[in-house]
């Protein structure tokens, strides 16, 4: 099933308050009404910023250097509007077997589901350079700037979703819901073909989503993204969600993404239900879903 | 009667004197008017106006004699209330060939058979932890078919969702028995007047038992009493459960797996049985016995191990105890679990020290490289779930250097440059290179990676493996499971050497060539021989195995192996084979082994390095000196060098595949009992492979959720005392999904651990069975790794600690009550059917007949009509 409608936009939006029956205040009365607002608002607001917001005397030296990098990248839907980068990453990875250091998952689209993830890693120690995998999830037109580079347009149908067979209904309560999305994830393995030899390596999700959303007025009452992987080397994208108007009359529904030039095979339950073939010139680049590209 | 008995009657308000009289004196008027006012107009005496004047009169009279319809209905019968009160405890399940539940339900459908016409309402109740009402027990039904024999709960006979949906959810799966609890909460649910009586559906093995003739006084004097209908037979001679399994949730293929079984027996003891794990298929049919154990059966609790080794198609297991004669029950003599095959990618380093050059050759027009390293690799990769990375020191010299994957040398890449690229391997092969050929801090980093990241570390024989190759005087040699000589030269090449393996009734995994075990015996004992050793010192003491030893073979190998070969005798006199206490405890001398001389030495043996494990091989497994082992050991797919080496391969690594994970998760035992505290720990790694503390963890409970199975609000697991809470909640437990931060500290500091104390007392489902603990490592909000532990419960609740039923506490209930003990259907139906109906009076209802709108509209058009056509006549 694929989800026609474009996620970010109408979350982005806020309907102006109607001005009948407003009370009508003086422009002292209204300033120090403002003011106190302000005030109030502000003691959380910080509080909230020293829990999420990462510390820069802390980060490490190679998440700077990432976050640096992909804030130069700029991601827009089809009327121009942009979407935010997620400001941390959702995961940091290396993997050594791979030659893949400095690895970190990052996404764009802070409300809603995500339009796209990107994989940013770099090679050996002496490659400086930045290996970028975007992989497109959304469900309508986005465009991608790279400086220096060029644009990343995937196809704006949008990626295929299927609903979970054999799934319980989505529950009322968000914990609930987490839980019923962490076990329908259990309920996915995955293997890919890659080198030497083509041979096959085994996957594995990781038990906790990298990222959590909901967009009700896009009929996402619940959504999670997982990380199928190669130890924590990303190599697919699961998303699962629960779509419908309202969590009693939703379904569990799921979609999957690449992350790698590898052929890759998920199953469900022990059938394989999705698969990639080995990335080419056919099915990656600056006009597919998937685009692997170096950038300085 | 059911339907109203209707009839008509007249009701006259006057009496008939009274309405002579008041006819006698309109009469009487009439007559006095006619002569005070003469004769009537001669007009008014036409007969039409007889007619419609009569026809008034007609009706008035008719509404006079007030004709009404009489309907009288049944009186109401009051129908006196039977509780049933349904034991839906676990011990319930018990029974053969039906259950005791099954037992229950038929009963009831029988009596309500029997008993039809009864006027009794039944009422149905459930006990076992607490009373419920059952909204619809389809048993009750006149339809109500008995359950099927097995079934945990009655079909409905409606095909009816709902109550299909109640019906399933309805069966015996409580973890306790409150029978006391239950009768007294049962007069809360008294209506106006207590009902007729009580009937227990019950085995009898109630927890709460103490008091239980007061209760029965305290009934006797409500005068309602307690009739019981015991259900299980008694005179089986005992039961014996398969309690509990535990078995890892996931496995490596081709690995040993250990399955803890826990028995629980009554009645049988000295008794002797089995117990089997077999492979269950896809039609749930048990296709393979994978182990079994006998045992002596003891009451009580009872632990045994099984191990068995995996392959690819392991995955659904069923613990079997088979049915003794006269056993209670065959329900729970076996248990099924499910363990999912672990793929992970095996990484293997093979380091190839031998100075064999490496040549190419053209075959069918593609050039084939060909090198000292290409037998073993072909043997490993034949296995796609190997991936063998070849080093080599090109013609013996220089440095260490990558062989590409077409054999060429690549010169940009050796031997790992990081910790990490270490730790992505999970395995390190050393075959014939020297110390020399790695720098110290390569060496230095062999050593945690194997200890503390649980990889495996194997030496293959040749002239620079061992003492040859100055490993004795590195942090390597201490590591392998054997001594290495103290002096520098323990390579012996040049004659024939024979191997002997040694092999126990249960073979060593390594030497698991095939399936069947005979054909296997025969093949692993013909192992060629190989032409070179290397001499050790002796096999350690401590956590090794001597799997094979070497003599030297020819006429007069056995027993003066030294006196008759050069080099290499001279090398073998004065050592012989330390055997380990493990291996002088085993049995392996069989008759069937080949004998052993006076001369062998061990060949290869196997031990363990902290978390790693650890292999040493005496002898080359490259040509030459290994040419008929690598070749003529079986022939076309049957190459067992090949099947030898992956088995070496994949032992070497079953605690290896942590490698390649940023968090490590571990609890401190594989179960865990009531009221015990669960210790679980945590190390992470950074990006370098090197254990940091600065990454947080936080971990969340899950519950085991069978499908459509409610789980009770909490885990089973407490809060840990002194510890903050951020998540508002206030329960003593930890609520599912609950988040919770593992401190740094421990056994180690740079650990994270936490120790969560275990309910005392465990409730019925599955998370009374296994849970599970998810960690996760998070860098700010970045998460780094996430992992999850199931954390078995060995929950052995009270329900399955007495099969048998207790019959006389239910007869000790019914006498003290002042009810009856009834042993068929027949007895319950009889009960029934005693039940007196009491029938109230018949209700009358009288609807007058003329009040109606059509004869009032009669009368009314009758006037008019007659004072229109009065009107037309011209009167006034």
């Amino acid at each position: 099933m694929v989800l026609a409608k474009n996620l970010g936009i109408g979350m982005k939006g806020q309907t102006p308050a109607s001005d009948m029956n407003r009370p009508t205040f003086t422009r002292a009365g209204f300033l120090f009404a403002a003011a106190g607002l302000m005030v109030f608002l502000a003691v959380p607001v910080q509080a909230q910023r020293e829990v999420d917001a990462p510390s820069d005397e802390k980060e490490q030296p190679r998440l700077q250097a990432a976050r640096e990098h992909v804030q130069q990248l700029e991601m827009r839907g089809a009327d121009g509007e942009r979407f935010e980068i997620i400001d941390h990453p959702l995961l940091a990875y290396d993997d050594p077997a791979r030659v893949n250091s400095n690895g970190t998952v990052w996404a764009w689209g802070k409300t809603g589901r995500p339009v796209a993830f990107l994989e940013l890693f770099q090679g050996s120690s002496k490659d400086t350079s930045w290996v970028h995998a975007v992989t497109s999830t959304a469900a309508g037109d986005v465009t991608l700037t790279i400086p220096q580079l060029g644009r990343w347009h995937p196809p704006a149908k949008g990626i295929e979703w299927r609903v979970v067979e054999e799934a319980p209904s989505p529950d009322a309560r968000p914990s609930s819901r987490l839980r019923q999305i962490k076990d329908l994830a259990r309920r996915f393995t995955g293997h890919e073909f890659w080198d030497p030899d083509n041979s096959r390596f085994e996957l594995r999700v990781l038990p906790q989503p990298v990222h959590r959303y909901s967009d009700p007025g896009a009929n996402i009452q619940d959504g999670a993204a997982f990380i199928i992987a190669h130890g924590t080397n990303p190599e697919t994208v699961l998303l699962i969600e629960a779509v419908g108007a309202s969590p009693k009359e939703s379904r569990w529904h799921y979609a999957l993404a690449r992350s790698s030039h590898a052929e890759a095979h998920v199953e469900l339950d022990g059938r394989e239900v999705w698969k990639c073939d080995r990335a080419d010139a056919s099915n990656s680049g600056p006009a597919h879903y998937y685009w692997l590209f170096n950038a300085p | 009667m059911l339907f109203a008995d209707s009839f008509t009657e007249f009701l006259p308000p006057l009496s008939f004197a009274a309405a002579l009289a008041v006819v006698l004196s309109v009469a009487l008027g009439v007559l006095l008017m006619r002569r005070l006012l003469g004769p009537a107009n001669a007009v008014s005496r036409r007969w039409s106006l007889w007619v419609l004047r009569g026809a008034i009169l007609a009706v008035v009279l008719v509404v006079l004699l007030n004709p009404v319809r009489v309907d009288e209905l049944p009186g109401p019968v009051e129908r006196p209330e039977i509780f049933y009160l349904l034991d839906t405890s676990a011990s319930m399940q018990m029974g053969s060939p039906k259950s005791r539940w099954d037992e229950s339900l038929e009963t009831i459908a029988e009596a309500r058979r029997l008993a039809a016409s009864s006027p009794a309402l039944a009422k149905a109740f459930r006990f076992g932890q607490r009373l419920a009402a059952i909204e619809h027990l389809p048993a009750l039904d006149a339809s109500g078919a008995p359950a099927e024999s097995g079934s945990p709960a009655p079909a409905p006979a409606a095909s009816d969702a709902s109550s299909a949906a109640h019906a399933a959810a309805l069966g015996p799966t409580d973890a306790d028995t409150r029978l006391l609890s239950a009768l007294r909460q049962i007069s809360s649910r008294f209506g106006r007047v207590p009902p007729l009586g009580i009937v227990v559906f019950s085995d009898g093995r109630a927890h709460d038992d103490v008091g239980i003739e007061q209760l029965a006084a305290e009934f006797a004097r409500l005068k309602t009493p307690i009739h019981v209908v015991p259900v299980g037979d008694v005179s089986k001679g005992g039961d014996v459960a398969v309690a509990a399994v535990v078995a890892p949730q996931r496995a490596r293929k081709f690995t040993e797996v250990e399955v803890q079984v826990f028995l629980r027996s009554f009645g049988f003891d000295g008794k002797r049985s089995e117990v089997q794990l077999l492979e269950v298929g896809d039609r749930q049919r048990a296709d393979r016995q994978l182990a079994s154990l006998p045992i002596t059966l003891q009451s009580g609790f009872q632990s045994v191990s099984l191990s068995f080794r995996t392959d690819l198609n392991t995955r659904k297991l069923r613990v079997v105890i088979p049915p003794l004669p006269n056993e209670i029950s065959d329900r729970n003599n076996q248990v099924d679990t499910e363990m999912a095959i672990d793929r992970t990618k095996i990484r293997v380093l093979y380091v190839e020290g031998s100075p064999q050059p490496i040549t190419q050759t053209v075959v069918n027009q593609r050039v084939q490289t060909r090198g000292p390293f290409t037998d073993f690799k072909q043997a490993l990769v034949e296995d796609e779930d190997i991936e063998c990375v070849v080093l080599l020191r090109p013609n013996g010299l220089g440095r260490l250097m990558r062989v590409a994957e077409q054999g060429q040398i690549d010169g940009v890449h050796g031997f790992p440059t990081t910790v990490a690229e270490l730790a992505a391997f999970d395995a390190i092969i050393l075959s014939n290179v020297s110390a020399e050929s790695f720098t110290d801090q390569q060496i230095a980093w062999i050593e945690p990676w194997i200890g503390q990241r649980g990889a495996g570390l194997c030496m293959i024989g040749g002239e620079n493996s061992f003492a040859s190759g100055g490993w004795s005087q590195t942090q390597i040699g201490p590591m392998l499971p054997v001594e290495l000589l103290a002096g520098g030269l323990d390579w012996a090449p040049g004659d024939s050497v024979r191997l002997s393996p040694l092999l126990p009734p249960t073979v060593h995994p390594i030497w698991s060539l095939l399936a069947d075990a005979k054909q296997n015996r025969q093949i692993v004992n013909s192992i060629p021989a190989v032409n070179a050793l290397n001499r050790w010192a002796g096999a350690r003491t401590n956590l090794t195995t001597v799997l094979a030893t070497a003599s030297l073979s020819g006429g007069a190998a056995r027993g003066d192996s030294a006196a008759t070969l050069g080099g290499l005798g001279g090398l073998v006199q004065g050592f012989v084979a330390q055997p380990s206490p493990q291996e002088r405890a085993s049995p392996q001398a069989k008759p069937e082994d080949p004998p052993q001389s006076a001369g062998a030495v061990p060949a290869i043996v196997v031990g363990r390095y902290g978390r790693g494990r650890t292999a040493a091989l005496a002898f080359p497994i490259t040509p030459p000196y290994a040419d008929d082992l690598v070749q003529r050991w079986g022939q076309g797919d049957n190459r067992y060098y090949a099947k030898l080496c992956r088995n070496l391969v994949y032992w070497l690594t079953e605690n290896s595949a942590i490698g390649r994970r940023r968090l490590v998760a571990a609890a401190d035992k594989r179960f865990y009992r009531p009221g015990e505290t669960i210790a679980i720990s945590a190390a992470t790694y950074d990006e370098s492979a090197s254990p940091t503390k600065n990454y947080r963890v936080v971990a969340m409970v899950e519950p085991h959720t069978a499908p459509g199975e409610a789980e009770p609000e909490t885990s089973p697991l407490r809060w840990p005392s002194g510890m903050p809470r951020t998540s508002g909640e206030e329960e003593p437990f930890i609520v599912w999904g609950e988040e919770f931060e593992l401190p740094l500290g421990g056994a180690s500091a740079m650990n994270h651990a936490i120790q969560l104390p275990l309910s005392e007392v465990l409730s019925s489902g599955m998370s009374s069975q296994s849970l599970r603990v998810e960690l996760t490592a998070y860098e700010d909000l970045t998460q780094i790794d996430s992992t999850s532990l199931d954390i078995q419960l060995l929950h052995d609740p009270f329900e399955q600690q007495n099969p048998f039923p207790n019959h006389e506490l239910l007869g000790r209930l019914a006498a003290g009550s002042g009810g009856k003990v009834l042993h068929s259907a027949e007895d319950l139906a009889a009960l029934l059917a005693d039940v007196p109906a009491d029938v109230g009076p018949p209700i009358i209802r009288r609807v007058p007949l003329w009040s109606n709108v059509w004869l009032l509209g009669l009368v009314l058009g009758l006037l008019t009509i007659e004072w229109c056509w009065r009107r037309t006549l011209g009167l006034a």
